[in-house]
């Protein structure tokens, strides 16, 4: 059954809208939006300039624009056209024909638009006019996620059944993923000419099994890659490995597929294309959709306690806002910066909304984690409008089709650019206002942001960095690609030779060189081992495995799932877990099994986990002695980082108190990856007229401030890097004490922002501060390309650092600059400004 | 990164938990970058290397030996060489139990029924009508994996095929991985060479999902026409299933073909990674067969084998494998044999009440619903020797084919005899007594029309009824029937007050 389109969707909406009236008091969608806004902000005026209140710092109006238009580019099949024009569309906005001309012209093509304007037909054009003119062609459509895939199929779908009505064919449009039924595999591989997929299936279920698909090899025309920012880091890593693989596999059967590409609002975008596919290609940026008049406001919560810096709760600031919203019938989305505090908020926005048992329905959490069908369910009831409020996290940022809502409230600033307008475009109409509303946590990324909004508003966002090269990452797909094809000894694996490393591979018994059968045909690797090695790897993380959170509170179900570097901060025994507000604790955590056993609770706290690093110099690349005599050494290379979940604190809903704590003894985690580190020199710390302690308070300010002035510069998402204080050395006793990491720092509240401090887990001996070393890694095994700019960068990472404590208003040592008076001592600020002017 | 720390960088992510170094003395911050770990090599103690070397030398001599060493020869084709190994086993050669003159009579009878196993899955290509008998082309590979994908190598292709004379068979090696498109080609002439002779039908044991697919596979690689796709095929699995999978904690004689007197071991012989009825080749050629390999090579020794050879073309290890696969091709000819034989004859073929129900059970499975239900009416003949509690069960289970045979045909009566029949047995399990009393009320509601014996059915049948669904649908009959009783006057057999 065909679903709605988006327009019917609309007015179906504005009927659901009438039924909030009445709690609009008879006002129009409009009129509320404006009222609540000028609630929120009690000067209102139509052009609020930036800064003028220590509260609300910046109201931006983004007018409405006029839809941009372009005719249908010539040599577009009359069934397409005519099958476009039965669905109403005759002419196209300026991006798409621009994409669909180079698409049709072989030209793979970037495209970056806002959300709802239309990508979808930059590549269903060009495919289905291929498809039109050869029937053989066939073309395959990438998506991140199962569900986007699904989305999409519905669209396409659509598409080609008006085609098929029209011009009597039979177009097969099909997904093909690990929902997909085993009998039904092999007719979508007989006959289906568009394939929607994502790129775990392609590297697991259909590159290994090439020679069934050779119909689809043979005559791949197109590949469609959606979402193409969602290919950072890791994932993005992986995925150039799995196109290379692609590639090869291509050219065994003589195809040589054109790219097309959409991507939301990057810096980068043409660059992230051309390094994922290793091809050049057109960009297309310039959006010719139509959108609605849109508001951008920029709350800092107030200071509560000057003295101490100490904000009032960002959560509770977002509670006030989306409440001002809510209240008010709009429909609203409530983006959070982790699974913790979105299950908080809903928490707080269930509890404010009174009515008869079940009421509170209208508000639900949304994260990675929860079921599918418990997704499903969510996306369903925001699209009929049932669902009124709704916390996500990232996971709803993709395009899953949840319509357009009237708000979004950002409960602290989403750490990048592209994710923030990612996030607020989530609110937003092609006609009609909408407005988006960031709640500046005290971290210092949020502080700087909220009080330079023009940092935000008029900079460029950021760049996605990928790292296709690292190691471990490149061995695995190269274990992939000798599997499901030998190779040449002349061979090259994206831009590099493999030949060193099949020969290494080749010692370790998985390849082997093997002689051509007729004179002067080329020898090749083959592989020779017994397993099929695309089991073995998770594009998504690096290691594939995952915990299961099982309730047993009455009869044995499983609630949700954890990836596993996280399933010990959140899953170990007296962990609260929470499910859409629901509380949990957990009773036994069965590592081994990678299973969490919870029991419904009822608790006024959750727990936040206490986690230390340890790092370790495997390898110095280089290293900056600077000019002055005592200057710090700045180096980087590569690391061996120790992690341990050592205790837990227990916090208090509301007022974030914190009331109570317990040890724990979980088994460490380790990884190799790159970082760089600044060595401040003894003969620096030994002059420093203070103490021990307050000399190593002044280090762990200085590490708190650096890790969110390297984020800014690296321009990266706060759980990319991990920063810790060490001193590097293999046996060491010392274990570094890990700055903000982990989920507490999202909750940015005084108790909770760092775990930076004088408290330390019993048995573990403090660092040596004599000659103490600053540590900014890549957070990944591997990996992903950050430390190197970085290193580049070191000069801006010092001074800005400085900069940053050294305007920061609080007297000595606040959430925003060093981290919150009582975890460290009072004389953090001024240690850390003096070590700062000594090595700079 | 130079080659010495590429490789120990390499190593560490193969064993999957990278480590640091717990003392290398460059970790402590030192600048100069190198290797991270060594290369772990075993020392050689003195002593042993003389004997090393000699290892080495002999591997070196057998590499130049390969057609020696596995008594091959090497056949130009058109593509370039190939490795060929032929043998033969005898008629009179022994087979478990069996010479194989008697197998090979077996699959000389067996043109009558092979077309059974065929419908719809392959034509075969009869020369003029069935007269001409076709060939069974046994068919098994050994493979470098059992995961399937294009890495999974095909290095040994056999074919077997019984004549006047025996058991032959020929079996393509892969000398080299670059020879790959050659054997593929040698294969291809094989089939098309014997095709020519005689229609052929192949033959295989799980060779539906597991062989044909990975050498259809290997040709398309290649970019080459399978010569396998068009082929008839028999697949022995799925009738070796049906007769012998619940052959298990029986201990009776006969399990085959009355006239191969196999003996099924006593339960609880079993190797002990099989589970009762496993239908591997090797339990079943045990079990029907009489065949006790030994020294065979275990299946998941396999690869390894092949991997030692590709690295170092010392092919002794080779030998034993080849072996084992003909083996595999002779049992599977031989099974084929007992199969056909059995399906040819009929009820005649079993002796045992057992036997004739999983026979009764895999002609229907062919199609050929009149044999089959005169295996079922033979393994429920009440013989006056139902003796075990077995020999009850199993006729019960062949009274419900036969009823279900009976129904499919249209004739009732028969059906709800066999029904009847069914529940008097005593120690039946409830489901199928609560089947066959339920099956007895539709009859004599909707047959006999007989309200009342329905109505005692159908009570009968709730007291068995042990889920809520069932119990409902039995509740809802008797509503039904009380209904019609009461409200029926002119009804002859209407219940009295």
């Amino acid at each position: 059954m065909a679903r709605p389109t988006r327009g019917d969707r609309d007015e179906r909406r504005e009927e659901s809208d009438l039924l909030a009236l009445r709690t609009r008091g008879g006002l129009t969608r409009e009129q509320t939006l404006q009222a609540a806004l000028h609630h929120l902000v009690p000067s209102w005026h139509k052009d609020y300039p930036d800064s003028q209140d220590d509260i609300i710092t910046a109201v931006r109006r983004m007018p409405a624009a006029e839809a941009q238009s372009a005719p249908m580019p010539g040599g577009v099949d009359a069934r397409l056209v005519q099958a476009l024009a039965s669905r109403g569309i005759t002419d196209l906005y300026t991006h798409q024909a621009a994409a669909v001309t180079h698409a049709m012209a072989g030209e793979s093509v970037v495209v970056t638009t806002p959300t709802a304007s239309g990508k979808t037909l930059c590549y269903n054009i060009p495919v289905l006019n291929a498809i039109l003119s050869e029937p053989s062609t066939r073309a395959l459509y990438l998506f991140p996620t199962k569900a986007l895939a699904q989305d999409q199929l519905a669209e396409l779908d659509r598409l080609a059944q008006a085609i098929n009505k029209s011009a009597g064919l039979d177009l097969g449009v099909f997904t093909y993923d690990g929902d997909t039924p085993q009998d039904a595999r092999r007719a979508i591989r007989a006959r289906a000419q568009v394939i929607l997929t994502n790129p775990d299936m392609l590297h697991s279920g259909i590159l290994p099994h090439h020679p069934k698909w050779a119909r689809l090899f043979e005559n791949l025309r197109f590949i469609v890659i959606d979402e193409l920012h969602a290919y950072r880091g890791v994932f993005g890593s992986h995925l150039a490995n799995v196109l290379r693989r692609l590639r090869r596999v291509c050219r065994h059967y003589g195809s040589d597929p054109v790219f097309v590409c959409s991507s939301a609002t990057i810096a980068n975008p043409r660059e992230l294309a051309e390094r994922l596919t290793e091809r050049p290609f057109e960009l297309v940026d310039e959006s010719g959709a139509p959108r609605g008049e849109k508001y951008f406001v920029f709350v800092n919560p107030p200071v509560v306690n000057r003295q101490l810096g100490i904000r009032r709760s960002y959560t509770q600031e977002t509670r006030r806002v989306a409440l001002e919203f809510l209240r008010r019938g709009l429909q609203i989305i409530v983006f959070a910066q982790s699974r913790l505090v979105t299950e908080i908020l809903t928490r707080y926005l269930k509890d404010a909304v009174q009515g008869p048992p079940g009421a509170d329905d209208v508000v639900r959490g949304y994260r990675g984690g929860y079921l599918p069908n418990r997704r499903r369910e969510i996306e369903k009831g925001l699209r009929d409008g049932e669902v009124r409020a709704v916390v996500a996290t990232s996971a709803l940022e993709l395009g899953i089709d949840i319509g357009a809502l009237d708000v979004a409230v950002l409960a602290g600033y989403p750490g990048t650019i592209a994710a923030t307008w990612q996030r607020a475009g989530r609110a937003g109409r092609r006609a009609g206002q909408s407005a988006a509303v960031l709640v500046a946590s005290s971290a210092p990324l949020d502080q700087y942001v909220v009080r330079n909004p023009s940092y935000f508003f008029d900079a460029s966002p950021e760049h996605a960095l990928i790292n296709p090269d690292n190691l471990q990452i490149l061995l695995a797909h190269i274990k992939c690609a000798a599997f499901e094809l030998p190779f040449g000894t002349t061979e090259v694996f994206g831009r590099e030779s493999v030949q060193d490393i099949l020969q290494i591979l080749s010692e370790e018994g998985l390849v082997h060189l093997a002689e051509g059968q007729v004179p002067g045909e080329e020898a090749h690797w083959h592989w020779t081992n017994e397993s099929y090695p695309a089991n073995a790897i998770s594009l998504r993380s690096v290691s594939s495995d995952n915990f299961v959170v099982v309730d047993s509170t009455d009869h044995t179900r499983v609630i949700g799932e954890t990836d596993f570097t996280s399933a010990p901060s959140t899953l170990h025994e007296k962990a609260i877990y929470i499910v859409e507000g629901t509380l949990y604790q957990v009773e036994r955590l069965d590592f081994e099994n990678r299973k969490a056993f919870v029991r419904q609770v009822d608790c006024d706290y959750y727990t936040d986990a206490i986690r230390y690093d340890r790092v370790t110099i495997l390898d110095t690349f280089e290293t900056d002695a600077g000019r002055g005599v005592s200057s710090a050494l700045f180096s980087h290379g590569e690391v061996h980082v120790v992690s341990r979940v050592v205790g837990f604190k227990k916090i208090k809903f509301y007022t974030n108190e914190n009331v109570g704590s317990g040890e724990l003894d979980l088994p460490e985690q380790e990884m190799h990856t790159t970082g760089c580190w600044l060595t401040i020199p003894r003969r620096v710390m030994t002059a420093l007229p203070y103490g021990g302690d307050d000399r190593r308070d002044g280090v762990i300010g200085l590490a708190f401030a650096m890790r969110q002035i390297a984020q800014l510069l690296l321009m990266c998402d706060r759980h990319d890097v991990g920063v810790s204080i060490g001193n590097g050395r293999a046996l060491d006793v010392a274990p570094a004490t890990s700055i903000g990491g982990g989920e507490a720092e999202a909750v940015g509240t005084a108790g909770a922002v760092a775990r930076v401090g004088r408290g330390r887990a019993a048995g573990q001996a403090p660092v040596d501060y004599d000659e103490p070393r600053v540590f900014v890694y890549d957070d990944y095994p591997g990996g992903i390309g950050l430390s190197e700019p970085l290193f580049t960068m070191r000069q801006v990472l010092l001074t800005k650092t400085r900069d940053l404590i050294a305007s920061c208003p609080c007297e000595s040592g606040c959430p925003s600059c060093v981290g919150p008076l009582g975890e460290v001592g009072p004389l953090a600020k001024t240690v850390a400004l003096d070590i700062l002017t000594a090595v700079i | 990164m130079d080659r010495a720390s590429l490789a120990a960088r390499i190593q560490e992510i193969l064993k999957s938990r990278p480590k640091p170094p717990a003392d290398d003395p460059r970790a402590d911050g030192g600048i100069q970058p190198g290797p991270v770990g060594r290369v772990a090599r075993p020392p050689i103690a003195e002593g042993d290397e003389e004997a090393a070397f000699a290892a080495r030398c002999a591997a070196a001599e057998a590499s130049s030996r390969v057609l020696e060493v596995l008594g091959a020869t090497l056949v130009e084709g058109i593509r370039g060489p190939c490795v060929v190994v032929d043998r033969s086993y005898p008629a009179s050669h022994r087979h478990g139990r069996q010479p194989v003159e008697r197998y090979l009579a077996a699959a000389r009878a067996s043109r009558l029924v092979l077309p059974w196993f065929l419908k719809g899955a392959g034509i075969l290509p009869m020369a003029d009508g069935a007269d001409v008998e076709p060939r069974l082309l046994c068919f098994d590979l050994e493979t470098t994996g059992l995961s399937g994908g294009a890495g999974t190598y095909a290095f040994l292709v056999g074919f077997g095929v019984f004549d006047d004379d025996g058991f032959h068979t020929r079996q393509f090696f892969l000398r080299g991985y670059g020879e790959e498109r050659a054997l593929l080609h040698a294969v291809e002439d094989e089939i098309s060479t014997g095709l020519a002779e005689r229609p052929s039908v192949l033959v295989t044991y799980n060779g539906r999902s597991f062989d044909v697919p990975l050498i259809e596979t290997r040709y398309q690689i290649h970019r080459l026409q399978s010569p396998f796709d068009q082929m008839a095929h028999v697949d022995m699995l799925f009738p070796a299933r049906r007769l012998w999978k619940r052959r298990g904690p029986r201990a009776s004689p006969s399990a085959g073909g009355a006239a191969f007197e196999a003996r099924v071991r006593p339960f609880g012989a079993m190797a002990p990674d099989e589970s009762p009825g496993s239908c591997a080749l090797t339990a079943i050629e045990r079990d029907i067969l009489g065949l006790h390999r030994q020294d065979d090579v275990p299946g998941w020794e396999i690869p390894a084998r092949y991997f030692g050879y590709a690295r170092t073309g010392d092919a002794r290890g080779l030998e034993a494998v080849l072996e084992h696969n003909r083996l595999d091709l002779l049992s599977l000819g031989a099974v084929a044999a007992v199969i056909l034989e059995m399906v040819r004859e009929g009820a005649e073929a079993a002796r045992e009440r057992h036997d004739c129900l999983a026979l009764g059970r895999l002609l229907e499975y062919l199609g050929r619903l009149d044999e089959a239900e005169r295996c079922f009416a033979a393994a429920a003949i009440d013989d006056g020797m139902l003796e075990s509690g077995l020999d009850r069960i199993v006729r019960a289970d062949a009274l419900h084919w036969l009823a279900l045979n009976h129904r499919r045909s249209r004739r009732f009566q028969e059906a709800a005899e066999a029904w009847r029949a069914l529940t008097e047995i005593n120690g039946v399990d409830a489901e199928l007594r609560r089947e066959a009393l339920e099956a007895l009320a539709i009859h004599y509601e909707h047959r006999a029309k007989d309200l009342e014996a329905a109505r005692r059915f159908a009570l009968r049948a709730l007291d068995l009824a042990d889920d809520a669904s069932r119990v409902d649908g039995v509740r809802h009959r008797l509503g039904r029937l009380s209904r019609k009783l009461s409200d029926g006057p002119g009804h002859p057999d209407r219940l009295r007050p």
